[in-house]
C-alpha cells in the first residue's frame, strides 16, 4: 500500500546521455505526482538523486548512477497561459514539443528552441540552452520569469531574477544541481505562420562564412553556419550560411493563408538498431560533407519551409544517435569571444584535419550574451562538432581544450562527457559564485549527477576551505 | 459501417482520476470537447490535473474528493458530479491496485484490499451510477477498467485477477439490465500498461506493455464506437483468447 500511496517504485535502469557514452547502471524513479516527486527527493532509500528530463544532453549530465535517477518527463501539467503577454506556467517535465502541440495552433511559439523538440522546461533551464536566434534573443533563461524549486531540505520556494536571483542564477544552467524545477514560466512568442523564410548563402571560405554571419545577424532572428569539416586549404571553413525569419501571412501562397498555422508534419524514420560498426565513419562522413555543400550551395537563395523541418531537422529520424553504432560518440561544442574567433577556428579546424577527423555536424553560430552563472554561451563565436569514440579521440579532444581556454572560451556542459574538473574551473569563473549558492541550497550535495561527481562540483569545497 | 457516437459536449465523470490511465485518458477527453468532473483521493493533485485539462481544452473541469473503500459516499460523490457538470452522461471507473500477490497470500487482509478496491468499490460506484443514469432516462454510458489479469487466474497475482473478473462479471449483468434503457457499458482489458502501477516490476517482454497514451485512444475510440468488451492494446484480445482456450489440466502446468 506504501508503494500506491507515493508511487515511488523505483527500477535498475540503464542510463546513458544522447551520445550514449559514457553508460552506467543505476536507480530510477519515474514520479507522476507532487507527493511523489518529494517522497523521492527525500527518501533515505538512496544518498543522492537527480531530476532527468529527455535525455537529450550528450554526455554525463542527466543521470546518478551512485544514488537515484528522476525521470520527469510525466510531471507535465499546464498551471496557467496568459494569451495577453504569451506567459505560461507549466510544470517542470513538459516537453517542447507538448508546447508546440498545443500553443503552436493558437499562434504562439518557443521564445528560444534548441535543434530538438524533445527536451522539458526544466531539462531547457538546466542546460540554459541556445537556438538559432541567441545573438539577437539569448538563451531561454532570458525568457524564463519565476521558478518553483524543490530544495534538498524538501523546502519549495519561488524564485525569479527579481526574488531570490542568487538562486534564480544558479539554477538557469545549473545543470540541475541547485534542486528540483516543479514549475517554471516561459514566455511564448506571438507567430502569424507554421513557416519560416529561409535564406541559403553559401560561402567559400572561413573569412567570407564569419562576415556573412556578422553582416546578417543584426538583421535576421534566425542564424546558423553549416560548416564543412573536410574541406582544406583555401576552402578551408568553408560552409552554408541558414538565415530565417517566420513568415507572415502576406508571405503565404493563398492556398496556406487560409489555414497559416497548419503544421507539415513531413516525414518520419527510425533508426531501429544500432548501426554496425558504425553507418558514420570517417569515410561516410567525409562524403556526407562534400555532398551536402554541394546540394546546399545549389539551394542558394530564398524559400518557405515549413517550421518543424526548420528547427527540427533530426526529429524526423528517431533514435538518430544510433547511427554512430554501439561505442557512442561525443558533441564537442565551444565558444570563443568574437577576438580570437578566427584564429581559434582555424586551429581547430587545421587540427582535426591533420588528425583526419571529420565531424558529421559541425554548426558555426555567434552568440550574444549569457544569462545563468554556469550558461555556456558569451559574445562569440560557438563551433559544435561531433566524433564517434574511437581510441585517441580523448587524447585529440585535450589538445582542443588547450586551444579553446587559450583563446579564452569554453565548453558547453550539456555536451561534455570528459573534461577534467581543472579545465572546468578554468573555463567557468563564475563556478565559485555558483557554488557559495549550492553551499546554501544544498551543502550536503543530495542533488548530483555523474559529471557533477566526474567534475568536483561538490558544496562540501566550500565548507572545507 | 461503424457509427462513431462524437464526445464533444458529453458530461463524463472520471472517478480515480488521478491512475495512471485515466490521466491520460483525461487529456484524450478534453481534446475531444468533453466536459468533465474528476474524483480522487488526492484533491491537491486532482485540482492541478484539472487545472491543466482546463487550458488543453478550454472547456470547465472540476473535480471532487472519492473515498474508494467509503462506499456510503459513493452516492453523495456522483450527485455532486452531475450537480457539477449540469447533468450525466458518463461514469468512467479507473481506479484500482495492482498489490502485492505475495504478501497477500501471506495476509489475506492484503488480500481483501486488493478485492475491495478492485472489485467492490468499483461495483458501488457501478451500482449507483446504473441507478442515476437509469433514473435519468436519457441514456448514457459506464465504462470500467477490468484487465487481462482477469481472463484467467494465475499463481502470480490471482488475487488481483479474481477481483477483475469479478468486475467483468458484474459489468455483463449490468449491460444486460441496462441495455433496455439504452445505457451502454464499456469493459475495458488491458494488458501492462507502463504506468506507476507497474513501474519497477520488470514485466517480462516490455515490449509487450503498452504506453498509457495509445491505451487512453484505445479506451477514448471504443466509447466513440460504443463497444462493448474491448482489449487494449488489441492484440491482447488474440492472447487471452489463446490463453483461455488452454484446458485447466495443461495450463496448471505451464509457468505464466
Amino acid at each position: 500500500m506504501t508503494k500506491t500511496k507515493v508511487g515511488l517504485a523505483a527500477e535498475t535502469r540503464k542510463l546513458a546521455g544522447w551520445g550514449r557514452y559514457p553508460e552506467a547502471t543505476g536507480l530510477a524513479v519515474r514520479p507522476e505526482k507532487l507527493s511523489a516527486v518529494r517522497a523521492a527527493v527525500g527518501s533515505d532509500r538512496w544518498s543522492s538523486v537527480l531530476a532527468r528530463g529527455l535525455g537529450r544532453s550528450y554526455g554525463d549530465p542527466a543521470f546518478n548512477p551512485e544514488g537515484c535517477t528522476l525521470f520527469t518527463e510525466r510531471l507535465d501539467r499546464l498551471i496557467s497561459f496568459d494569451p495577453a503577454s504569451g506567459w505560461l506556467r507549466a510544470e517542470g517535465g513538459l516537453s517542447f514539443r507538448a508546447i508546440l502541440d498545443l500553443f503552436l495552433p493558437r499562434g504562439w511559439f518557443l521564445p528560444v528552441t534548441p535543434g530538438t523538440r524533445h527536451v522539458t522546461l526544466a531539462g531547457a533551464l538546466a542546460c540554459d540552452v541556445h537556438g538559432k536566434n541567441h545573438h539577437r534573443d539569448g538563451s531561454v533563461g532570458r525568457h524564463v520569469g519565476g521558478l518553483r524549486m524543490l530544495l534538498a531540505s524538501g523546502e519549495e520556494v519561488e524564485c525569479s531574477a527579481q526574488e531570490r536571483p542568487d538562486l534564480f542564477h544558479a539554477t538557469v544552467g545549473g545543470m540541475g544541481l541547485t534542486g528540483l524545477v516543479l514549475e517554471a514560466e516561459l514566455r511564448l512568442r506571438p507567430i502569424q505562420t507554421a513557416m519560416i523564410r529561409q535564406q541559403v548563402r553559401p560561402a567559400g571560405d572561413l573569412d567570407s562564412l564569419m562576415a556573412l554571419l556578422e553582416e546578417h545577424d543584426n538583421r535576421v532572428p534566425y542564424s546558423v553556419a553549416w560548416l564543412d569539416t573536410v574541406a582544406e586549404g583555401r576552402n578551408l571553413g568553408r560552409g552554408v550560411l541558414l538565415l530565417g525569419d517566420h513568415a507572415g501571412i502576406a508571405d503565404l501562397p493563398s492556398s496556406q493563408a487560409r489555414n497559416p498555422l497548419s503544421r507539415r508534419p513531413g516525414l518520419r524514420a527510425t533508426v531501429p538498431f544500432d548501426a554496425p560498426g558504425g553507418l558514420l565513419n570517417p569515410t561516410t562522413i567525409r562524403a556526407f560533407n562534400s555532398t551536402y555543400y554541394n546540394l546546399q550551395k545549389r539551394k542558394a537563395g530564398e524559400s518557405l519551409i515549413a517550421l518543424d523541418p526548420y528547427f527540427y531537422p533530426l526529429d524526423i529520424v528517431d533514435d538518430w544517435n544510433r547511427m554512430y553504432g554501439r561505442s557512442g560518440f561525443v558533441q564537442y561544442q565551444f565558444v570563443v569571444p568574437t577576438s580570437t574567433a578566427r584564429s581559434t577556428l582555424v586551429g581547430v579546424l587545421e587540427a582535426c584535419a591533420r588528425k583526419g577527423l571529420a565531424s558529421f555536424l559541425s554548426v558555426l553560430k555567434r552568440f550574444g550574451p549569457g544569462a545563468g552563472n554556469l550558461s555556456f554561451p558569451f559574445e562569440g563565436y560557438t563551433l559544435t562538432l561531433d566524433f564517434p569514440v574511437a581510441p585517441g579521440l580523448f587524447e585529440f579532444l585535450d589538445d582542443l581544450d588547450w586551444m579553446v581556454l587559450d583563446a579564452g572560451g569554453r565548453l558547453y556542459l550539456a555536451k561534455d562527457a570528459r573534461m577534467s574538473p581543472a579545465t572546468f574551473r578554468a573555463m567557468y569563473p563564475e563556478f565559485r559564485r555558483w557554488l557559495e549558492v549550492k553551499h546554501q541550497v544544498d551543502p550536503h550535495d543530495r542533488f548530483r549527477s555523474a559529471q557533477s561527481v566526474r567534475l568536483a562540483m561538490h558544496s562540501q569545497e566550500v565548507s572545507s576551505r | 459501417m461503424s457509427h462513431l457516437q462524437s464526445l464533444r459536449g458529453r458530461r463524463i465523470c472520471l472517478v480515480g482520476s488521478t491512475s495512471g490511465i485515466a490521466r491520460v485518458v483525461a487529456r484524450e477527453l478534453v481534446a475531444r470537447g468533453a466536459i468533465l468532473h474528476l474524483g480522487a483521493r488526492d484533491l491537491e493533485e486532482a485540482r492541478r490535473d484539472a487545472v491543466d485539462l482546463e487550458l488543453r481544452g478550454g472547456l470547465p473541469v472540476s473535480v471532487g474528493r472519492f473515498e474508494a473503500l467509503d462506499l456510503g459516499s459513493h452516492a453523495a460523490f456522483l450527485a455532486e458530479a452531475r450537480q457539477r457538470m449540469g447533468g450525466l452522461d458518463c461514469v468512467l471507473v479507473a481506479f484500482g491496485i495492482l498489490g502485492d500477490q505475495e504478501r497477500a497470500r501471506r495476509d489475506f487482509a492484503d488480500a481483501r484490499q486488493i478485492m475491495d478496491l478492485n472489485y467492490l468499490a468499483p461495483a458501488s460506484v457501478l451500482s449507483h451510477a446504473a441507478a442515476m443514469l437509469e433514473d435519468q432516462g436519457t441514456g448514457g454510458m459506464l465504462v470500467a477498467l477490468g484487465s487481462v489479469a482477469g481472463d484467467r487466474g494465475r499463481p502470480g497475482n490471482y488475487t488481483y485477477g479474481s477481483a477483475k473478473a469479478g468486475l467483468h462479471a458484474y459489468l455483463q449483468g449490468l449491460r444486460g439490465r441496462l441495455a433496455s434503457a439504452g445505457i451502454r457499458v464499456l469493459t475495458v482489458k488491458p494488458g501492462p500498461v507502463d504506468t506507476p502501477m507497474t513501474f519497477g516490476m520488470g514485466f517480462p517482454g516490455g515490449r509487450l506493455t503498452a504506453q498509457p497514451e495509445a491505451v487512453a485512444r484505445g479506451i477514448v475510440r471504443a466509447m466513440e464506437r460504443g463497444s462493448e468488451v474491448v482489449y487494449v492494446p488489441c492484440f491482447w484480445g488474440l492472447i487471452m483468447g489463446v490463453l483461455k482456450a488452454i484446458p485447466e489440466s495443461l495450463f496448471k502446468r505451464m509457468k505464466l
